[in-house]
């Protein structure tokens, strides 16, 4: 099912909904609107309905090839099933020679230990990665000076949006020689552990920081006229007060963490084993996909497909929890979610009770209506200020880990910048980097232009009928709200699974450009969606109003009022599309292909595989051979995704310059 | 005497000694002693040489139009004003016999015995009784039948123990604007303080809500001195003993209630008591 079919086969299914609603209740009003309103608005909403047909697409392909496997090896026996033969051998890598040995054994295919890795890696770099995470939003939220805190958050921004495979590089080349003069060979859960929490960090970081700013005032105001010191104030009503957005931005670090296929890839060392210690090697579910997946045939592959399957019912548990969670409360994590006007967030008025502790305590025996003496004796706050010193000393620890990351590929990366557009002495592939290099650059922006050509009008299309034509509070805006929420949330090697299966086999386009577009295309729409919504979220109505007023049509007010006050939004979700496009590879090294040696002639079929920056840094990094040159791309892919935030930064200065007190920042979200 | 204070008044520690010397004598007749001040926002001169005697037991109101220093003033009383960056304040203003602005002092303690309840009711996200439990709790109190019976106690001086009584465990946001301003009555009631700041209290509420705390006013000033920052003429004519008209900075008038309102000295205190401007 490709995007085109998505879009001409969507109005049918809308039509048996759509007819139930305006048709039947209100007959003179639809013959006053006249027809062509609803034209438009079909379009749209069928735009709308991509994200749940994509979630839908994916669930039933990821299943439908894992039956093979599942069937043939057995649900039970593949889940529990502790050893992973594939192909009746099972590979290892030497530590000594760095070589795949292979010895013989019967094909079997159980996956519990890629599970339990997946699960311990992840838990692990969720604690160290969440203790500093939050550390860190404290910090800058309530102690960093002033004029700095700017700086800080926009480097936090930068962070969350380094490409994951750049995190796997620095773990290889900086992480792992340092761990292998501790134990073993330096691979496994410890380097997979400190590579997803530094990944993580960030993205916990910025979110624990919004959660910490949409506290309101007040209540620290309250806490200080009440005789706290600001730490107590911060750590006894601040941080509990954040907590229901803290904890979405930790769930949201899980869901990057146990997703994340290539930087795991690199450093896991691939041993599908149970681990016996902190150093052993192991695999995880998606790193078992990425390593394996490129070769992988017949049972293989369905077994891989079946990780993915796996891999996509714990992710889809953790969204379904993050919705509770949002559900539950007024989303004190994503300020940008509550809804203006009440539209759609019916809800915002329940908020969190935190009955817990006092429970039962109502049985007082003294009822003397008068006041009781509150001793003068104060805790001098020995825990919160302990509480803050830890907190400046993680986010020490935390900043000078990612200033490590940057430096250390900056120093290493800039005089090997020379080796990526070395014209001389063809590699491996029989051409020189330069043109290996070109050829990639090439594939990205081809990329970039049309998978932002497709995605762009989809989304804002989607973003339109939710805000503008869509019922507030309808269950169907409700599913395709959840459903986009999912669909951001899909771990992007499963991504890449469904492309593969999709496009690449079942339709037959085999590696090309056009494969990993459209790939590309169902992983930025969600972020697309949620941006330009917002964005329009803040159009006041009044404008709106102003327009309907003067005798226009409601979609001449949207494509003259609306959209173009929505622009800056519009703009920032487009150049978080192209971050996070150049940040990928789980999604497009089996879609789009790997082949950099030539240029692609067209854009689908056989021959016209194509590969972009990330890819082609993966493969270096785990090829090993040219060292030098993933370094210099490294450096290259850095000082793209600082252009990226430049360019943010410019939207919201120009934004903010045309509207005054707009509020661009908050979109500034990191792509996850 | 003039003091800046860069660091947000929060970090101040209070080492031994000069929290020893921070112990208020709240028994005294004058518990509130101003005199001569002034404060500056950055270049902006806010209050204008103001000097005023609070004494115990008595509700204080204090009224003028916006942007007068009224809602300035209450806050120099509690250091909140600590917050604000680039805020200066010359003068002595004396609490319970001791200059607040002094070094050392202890704030935690000074903001424990002058409790503040602010112009929008600003219950914390937790349950009705942590909300009351919190300053005790904090300063240390840990046994439940003390907390219980400080809850208690304070709900019933807020007199909303009976309407709460059941509802211990909810949460605090899921009250009325009413309630949630008597419960962060009850909640500064709690951490037992002699001095009650309320700035504009009523002024988010309906007329039924304003009416219980207008009540409640005269309940607390048998325990407690009240001050009260108010836009409504009637209600600190309603509630308050002595009354202070504020105007562009300074203390235009000072006096009692009763005397203020029918008979003011100054002519712009009448003017505006009249309603010919503000």
């Amino acid at each position: 099912m490709t995007e085109n079919e998505n879009i001409l086969t969507a109005p049918d299914g809308e039509r048996e909904v759509g007819g139930k609603t305006p048709d039947e209740e209100k007959p003179a009003k639809r013959r006053k609107r006249g027809g062509k309103i609803l034209v438009e608005k079909w379009i749209f909403f069928a735009c709308a309905l991509i994200s749940i047909l994509a979630v839908a697409a994916i669930v039933v392909f990821i299943l439908i090839n894992s039956i093979p496997a599942l069937a043939e090896i057995g649900v039970l026996k593949f889940i529990f099933g502790t050893e992973w033969y594939p192909n009746g051998y099972h590979f290892e890598v030497d530590p000594a020679t760095g070589e795949m040995i292979s010895n013989n054994a019967s094909e079997v295919f159980g996956i519990l230990p890629m599970i339990v890795c997946s699960i311990i890696v992840t838990l692990l770099s969720l604690l160290c990665g969440g203790v500093l995470g939050v550390s860190s939003a404290l910090f800058v939220v309530y102690w960093c000076p002033e004029r700095f805190k700017k700086v800080v958050v926009q480097l936090i921004n930068v962070f969350a949006g380094i490409p994951s495979v750049i995190y796997g590089f620095f773990g290889l080349v900086f992480i792992i020689p340092i761990l292998r003069s501790f134990a073993g060979n330096g691979f496994g859960i410890m380097a997979c552990m400190l590579v997803l929490m530094l990944m993580i960090l960030p993205t916990i970081a910025s979110m624990s920081k919004n959660a910490l700013e949409s506290v309101p005032a007040n209540y620290y105001e309250g806490a200080i006229a009440l005789g706290m010191t600001k730490e107590q104030a911060i750590f006894t009503v601040m941080l509990p007060a954040a907590k229901s957005g803290i904890i979405s931005g930790l769930i949201m670090g899980t869901g990057r963490a146990v997703g994340e296929a290539m930087a795991v890839a690199l450093v896991c060392g691939g041993s599908p084993s149970f681990p016996d210690g902190l150093f052993s090697n192991i695999r995880t579910m998606t790193s078992s996909i990425a390593l394996e997946m490129s070769y992988a045939s017949g049972i293989q592959r369905n077994a891989l497909i079946a990780t993915g399957l796996v891999l996509l019912i714990f992710v889809l548990i953790l969204n379904f929890i993050i919705s509770r969670i949002n559900r539950d409360n007024n989303g004190g994590g994503k300020p940008g979610k509550s809804r203006s006007r009440g539209r759609a967030k019916t809800d915002g008025g329940a908020v969190m009770c935190v009955a817990g502790d006092a429970a039962g305590s109502a049985a007082c025996v003294v009822s003397r209506a008068t006041a009781v003496a509150v001793p003068e004796y104060r805790k001098k706050g020995l825990f919160s200020n302990i509480a803050k010193y830890a907190c400046y000393f993680f986010t020490c620890f935390a900043g000078v880990c990612l200033v490590v990351l940057v430096g250390f590929i900056l120093v290493n990366g800039l005089p090997n910048l020379a080796s990526v557009f070395d014209v001389g002495a063809p590699g491996q592939l029989g051409v020189s980097n330069i043109v290996q290099f070109g050829n990639a650059l090439f594939g990205t922006l081809v990329l970039i232009v049309l998978t932002l050509a497709i995605a762009l009008p989809l989304g804002i299309c989607a973003a339109v009928y939710l805000h503008e034509y869509a019922k507030p509070g309808s269950k169907i805006v409700k599913a395709i709200r959840l459903f986009n929420d999912t669909l951001g949330g899909v771990p992007s090697i499963v991504f890449g699974l469904f492309g593969n299966i999709v496009f690449v086999v079942t339709l037959g386009m085999s590696n090309c450009i056009l494969a990993g577009t459209f790939t590309m295309v169902l992983i930025i729409l969600p972020t697309i969606i949620r941006s330009v919504e917002e964005s329009l979220i803040a159009v006041p109505d009044s404008l709106r109003e102003a327009s309907l007023a003067l005798g226009a049509t409601k979609f001449r007010t949207i494509w003259k009022v609306v959209l173009p006050q929505a622009l800056a939004g519009i703009l920032t979700a487009a150049v978080l599309s192209i971050g996070r496009i150049v940040g990928e590879s789980a999604a497009l090294i089996y879609t789009m292909g790997s082949t950099r040696a030539f240029l692609p002639t067209g854009l689908v079929g056989r021959g016209n595989a194509s590969c972009t920056l990330t890819v082609y840094m993966y493969i270096l990094a785990s090829d090993g051979q040219e060292i030098g040159v993933a370094y210099g791309i490294a450096v290259i892919l850095l000082f793209i995704v600082a252009l990226v935030y430049v360019g943010l930064g410019l939207i919201e200065y120009f934004g903010k310059k045309e509207k005054g007190a707009k509020k661009c920042k908050e979109k500034i979200k990191p792509a996850v | 005497m003039q003091r800046e204070d860069k660091t947000g008044g929060l970090k101040v520690k209070a080492d031994k000694s000069a929290a020893s010397s921070a112990i208020f004598d709240f028994n005294r007749e004058v518990v509130i002693d101003i005199e001569h001040m002034d404060l500056y926002y950055t270049a902006f001169h806010a209050i204008k040489d103001v000097s005023m005697k609070v004494k115990r037991n008595e509700v204080t109101a204090f009224i003028g139009p916006s942007g007068c220093g009224k809602s300035t003033l209450i806050k120099s009383l509690n250091r909140m004003n600590d917050l604000i960056p680039g805020c200066r304040i010359t003068g002595k203003i004396e609490i319970g016999g001791q200059d607040i602005y002094a070094p050392g002092v202890d704030l935690p303690i000074l903001r424990k015995n002058v409790g503040m309840v602010f112009q929008k009711p600003n219950p914390f996200p937790k349950s009705v009784y942590d909300n009351v439990a919190y300053a005790p709790r904090m300063f240390g109190i840990r046994d439940k039948a003390t907390l219980d019976h400080i809850v208690e106690s304070s709900l019933r001086r807020a007199a909303m123990w009976d309407e709460l009584k059941d509802r211990l465990n909810k949460s605090a946001l899921g009250l009325s604007g009413g309630q949630q301003q008597r419960l962060c009555i009850a909640r500064s009631l709690a951490a037992d303080p002699s001095v009650l700041l309320m700035d504009e209290p009523t002024s988010a509420l309906d007329p039924i809500s304003t009416g219980k705390i207008e009540e409640l006013c005269d309940e607390l000033k048998k325990t407690v001195t009240v001050v009260i920052v108010t836009h409504n003429m009637q209600q600190a004519a309603r509630i308050s003993d002595k009354t202070a008209f504020f105007l562009l900075g300074k203390v235009i008038e000072f006096d009692e209630t009763a005397k203020m309102f029918s008979n003011p000295t100054h002519p712009e205190t009448e003017r505006y008591i009249s309603g010919r401007f503000g």
